[in-house]
Order: structure tokens, then sequence, then C-alpha cells
């Protein structure tokens, strides 16, 4: 089973993610955005940043926590490939790993809310964000 | 899924979905299109998402699309609505994440044949001095109080501390300030992108091209332009890179819950995320719009200070003699009047990827071009032909609005398929267009392959009357941000 697809749209970046649970999937989207973005690596050693976020729903926190790991990577020059969260009561807590980038092929303006979905599908989660690149 | 028989042709080059076609519709769509480019717009959602436009509180007239149009979300790309102001919403995401994304034209004196051996040394030089998209140009970090001193004066204030002169602000769009532009409307965490980003052009579509005049569609416009046959000229496309991107995800995000609970405002897909204009959350985003705006225009007059470097440093000059024709947004929410059903009302022109196109006679425009209408500054894709075109009387139709570029017809992914980066720079080199460019991987998923032909769709824009071709322009080299 892979971590994630991309979906076709004219302009943007679309991501079908999987996972057997919310953890699971919301690393999974991560990467896929972040590998998405073609990074050429600094080649440094691993990078881990601490996240911490609160929201009203489900569709609201993946949509948080990704929106906190563009500001993260934009401010400190950085791609997450990976998340180690723990979710529940849309709280999430954790760490994301990535590396220093040199730069990026394509620039993720923001994780829209357009056409978002998040749900689970017989004993795997599923979910869809389009992203503004 | 809506079908070409859904649409009324009124007449070559303008289409209209009637409201009867969903009930939600508070006005028409209408569409400037030929018939084949109509074809090309139905093969995607642009028009359901031009009929989730039509829904907005407020809406006057008809929802736009421009023949650039192409999916986005909430709005299509290349989409124009004019809200009543009064009674209307602001809608952030029918603004767009890269607000004040838009163009700046440099025009130099000279003719291709004059500098043609210095193009290259230029192209290098000019991708030395801009730094590059991820911000890491050398330059040092502003402090938050230098970044609320972009927000709040533009580019106004780069000039002040010698980044330009004073025509340089002339020939920008509002003088390069937006005057209710707040920066305490703006969150730290934007503000933290922006540090590092003043004068980048960022990855993506964005761009600065070295071009050459390479058509005159009108002699007395263009001499006033000061553009002439041959000439060489410097065209940059970005904008408020991750400050304004920032502003925008903050906006949407609180919008949301008071959309649907405090407002109880229902549209079609959340990424409207509106409030009342009027609100103090919408006048909230309006000011934090504003100085994200703001923060645009003072990026592209840093762009043009290290282009003006890279220039007398090639060429051995005091003065680059670098002059800026014009600068325009594509991506911005404004205030203006229009006469609806024989009243004068005010509205705020959403404009998602539109470039605004005043006519002549406009108070707005700098007084130098106030007779023959405002430039309108139409990129085409990376190696293909831009545009010069001015605003006509017209163009009030469409709410002084006009395309902003080609449009995308094509997904990044499927471009990749159809081509690979080194060999669409082996392609354009063979035209005799270099580019610069820090990588190759990118540059397939911008080859021209993945957008409509730009002189079918300025053609529309001017056939439709909504502005009239001043020159066209070719690219000699063009110089990506990443």
């Amino acid at each position: 089973m892979r971590n994630y697809e991309i979906l076709e749209h004219t302009a943007d970046l679309k991501i079908r993610a999987y996972g057997k649970n919310l953890e699971e999937i919301f690393s999974n989207m991560l990467q896929g955005m972040f590998e998405s973005c073609q990074p050429e690596m600094e080649n440094r050693e691993p990078v881990i940043r601490d996240v911490r976020v609160k929201s009203e729903n489900l569709e609201s926190l993946l949509i948080d926590f990704l929106s906190e790991a563009v500001y993260l990577s934009d401010t400190n020059n950085e791609a997450y490939f990976s998340a180690d969260l723990t979710i529940g009561d849309n709280k999430l807590k954790g760490k994301i790993q990535g590396k220093k980038v040199k730069r990026f092929q394509i620039e993720i303006k923001a994780v829209t809310w357009h056409d978002l979905e998040i749900k689970k599908v017989g004993d795997q989660w599923q979910a869809v964000v389009l992203f503004d690149v | 899924m809506l079908n070409k028989k859904d649409l009324r042709k009124i007449n070559d080059y303008l289409y209209e979905i009637p409201r009867v076609y969903r009930s939600d519709m508070r006005v028409p769509a209408r569409i400037y299109a030929d018939e084949k480019m109509l074809d090309q717009i139905l093969k995607d959602r642009s028009l359901e998402q031009l009929i989730n436009v039509t829904v907005l509180p407020g809406i006057q007239k008809y929802a736009l699309a421009m023949p650039d149009c192409h999916e986005g979300y909430a709005s299509p790309i290349g989409g124009v609505a004019a809200i009543r102001i009064s009674d209307g919403i602001i809608s952030p995401g029918m603004c767009g994440y890269d607000i004040n994304c838009g163009m700046k034209l440099l025009i130099s004196n000279y003719k291709e044949e004059e500098i043609k051996s210095q193009i290259e040394n230029l192209a290098t030089e000019i991708q030395k001095q801009v730094p590059s998209g991820l911000g890491r140009g050398g330059q040092s970090k502003l402090d938050i109080a230098g970044i609320n001193k972009i927000l709040q004066g533009g580019a106004q204030k780069l000039v002040e501390q010698g980044y330009g002169n004073k025509e340089d602000l002339e020939n920008c769009e509002a003088g390069g300030k937006l005057d209710w532009a707040d920066a305490s409307s703006v969150s730290n965490h934007a503000k933290n992108r922006g540090r590092d980003q003043v004068g980048t052009l960022g990855s993506g579509n964005h761009f600065l091209e070295i071009q050459k005049v390479d058509q005159i569609f009108d002699q007395n416009v263009a001499e006033v332009f000061g553009l002439f046959k041959d000439q060489v000229i410097i065209m940059v496309h970005c904008g408020s890179r991750g400050l304004g991107h920032q502003v925008c995800t903050d906006y949407l995000r609180e919008f949301i819950p008071l959309m649907e609970n405090k407002y109880k405002i229902r549209v079609p897909d959340k990424e409207f995320a509106c409030v009342p204009f009027g609100s103090s959350e919408g006048q909230r985003y309006f000011s934090a719009m504003a100085a994200a705006a703001n923060y645009a225009w003072a990026n592209r007059q840093m762009i043009a200070h290290f282009v003006r470097k890279a220039w007398k440093s090639v060429l051995g000059e005091k003065d680059s003699g670098l002059r800026i024709l014009y600068d325009v947004a594509h991506n911005i929410i404004k205030k203006e009047k229009y006469v609806i059903d024989g009243k004068e009302i005010d509205v705020a022109v959403h404009r998602k990827g539109a470039t605004r196109a005043f006519p002549p006679g406009h108070s707005e425009l700098p007084k130098v071009y106030r007779g023959i209408g405002q430039p309108v500054l139409i990129p085409g894709s990376m190696g293909t032909a831009s545009y010069v075109l001015r605003g006509t009387e017209k163009g009030e139709e469409s709410f002084y609005s006009v395309n902003h570029g080609a449009g995308r017809t094509m997904s990044r992914h499927a471009a990749m398929r159809m081509a690979r980066g080194d060999e669409v720079v082996k392609r354009l080199r063979q035209k005799g267009i270099l580019v610069k460019c820090r990588s190759m991987k990118g540059i397939a998923e911008e080859a021209p392959l993945a957008y409509k032909d730009v002189d079918q769709v300025v053609n529309i824009v001017e056939r439709a009357g909504l502005a009239k071709k001043v020159a066209r322009l070719t690219p000699l080299a063009v110089i990506k941000g990443e």
C-alpha cells in the first residue's frame, strides 16, 4: 500500500493520502506534500520540530497541522517527510522530522479547504487535500 | 456536469450561463471566450467554480471569467466579482493566497542589436543580484519593525530609502502603497515569513524576463508608453511571497467558522470564507490584504533595484536608464465605483487572476497615461510572447478587468510526463531564448505546452473590446527564481 498518490488538477497539487490510523494519514500527507515540492537537500543532519495544534474538528486539525508545517518550512528552510504524532480530541502533539533544504522546485503557497476530505473507508483512512502551488 | 448547450452565446467573444441554470445563482455568469477557447475551458471545472461565484451575497451584474481562466479553488483563476459594499461580503478566497501577485515592466533605451552581445551577461548578473525564491540572497533579515514599515509604506517606503525614484511610484498602481493598510492586522507568523523575502521572485510560474518589443500595434500609444520596435525591456512577475500566503491562510482559518456560525452565510465552497464587507472582521482582513499588497509592491520595487544594479554593472553605465512603464496587480480586492441600474454604487472588485484595465480619463491613472488608458501588462507562458495593452471605455462591462496571462491547460504532473526540463531549455535555446534556472526540475512543469496560446487569449480580450493591443513582446532570456 502506498502512502499517497497525486491526483489530476489543472494548476494546483491534489494529494490523496492513506493510513491505517489518523497518526499515519497525517504523516503520509505531510510526506506527500513535501516530496511533491521536489526539495534539493542541504545534505545535513536530520532536523526535528515540535508541533502542537488544537482545532474544532478533524478537517481543521489536518489543515492547521499542514499549514503549520508550511510555516516552519518557509521560515527555517526545511522540508519534513514524517511525523511522530499523538492525535485525539481534535488535538495533536508530537514531532515532525525532515532536513535542511537548499531550494524547492515547487512552493506550497497554502493548504486549501477546497474539496477537502478525510474519512474512514473500511479499516483504512483516506484524506484528499488540494494545495495551492 | 455543465454542458455547452447550457451556455447562451451573447456574441462571438462572450457567453452566458443564465441564472436559471442553478437555483442558488444570484446573477448570471459570463465568460469571455470564442468557441474554440470555450471548448478548452469546458474541459475542467472552471465554469462550475464560476457559478459558485454568482452565489456570493452582494454580487453585482454577473460573475466573470476571462479567456485564460482555469480551475482553481473557490473562484476559478481568471475570475472577477464586483460585490456591493453596503450589503455584500469580502472573500479572502476570492482574492487568493498570492495577494498582489502582479507584473512590473522596466524599459531601456536600447535596441536589441545595440546590446545583443551583452544579453547573456545581463541575464547571469540579474540572476546573481535577484535573490532566489527561498530568500537566501545573502541579505540580512529584516526585523519585525522593518517589516511593519514595509506593510504600511509599500514601495514608497523603499523609494524613501533610496531603492528607486519618484517616477517609479507614479507609474505603479496606487503609487505602490494602499493607505488603508494596517500592519497590526497581520499575524507574526506572516511577518516572520516576510523577513527575508523582500526582493525575491519565488518559484512556480514566477519569473523575470529580458524581452524585446517584437511588434507595435499602436504607434502613438507606444510612444507615450515609451515603447519602440526591437527595444530591450524587462518584465517581472511575482507577488507577496510567504507573507501574503500566510495572511490569506490566517483569515480563511478565522472566517470559515464565522461565515458558517456567526454570519450564517451559505456558499458552495468553504474556500470563499466570506464575511460582511462592513463587519469588523471584514475590515480587518481588508487592511491586512492591503498590507500584504504593499509588501508585494515593495518586493517588485526591490527587484527593480537589483535589476538596475545588474544593468549598470554589465553595461558600465552610471545610470541604468531603466524606466518603469507600469506595475499592476492581478490578485487583489479594490474599492471602485460603477454605475449599475442608473445608480453609482461602491463595490469591492475581487480580481483573482485578472488584471485591472482602467480607461482613458480615469482619475487613478498617472497623468502621463490619463489621455490614453492604463498600461495593462500580460505575461505569456515561459518562452512565449507577452503583451502590453491599454484599457478602454468598453472595459466597464467587465469592471475594467482583463486576463492575467495565458492560463494553464495541463496539470503540472501531465506537463512533466510530456516534457523534460532539459529538452524544454534546449528547444527554447534553438529559438534564441536563454533560460537561467537553478535546477531543471521545475522547468518541465512550466513548459509552453502546459498553457493556452497567449496570442489567442489576448485576441479575444481585444475583440471583446476590453483592452487594445499596444505591443507584443518576445523573450530573449528567462530567469526563474528557483
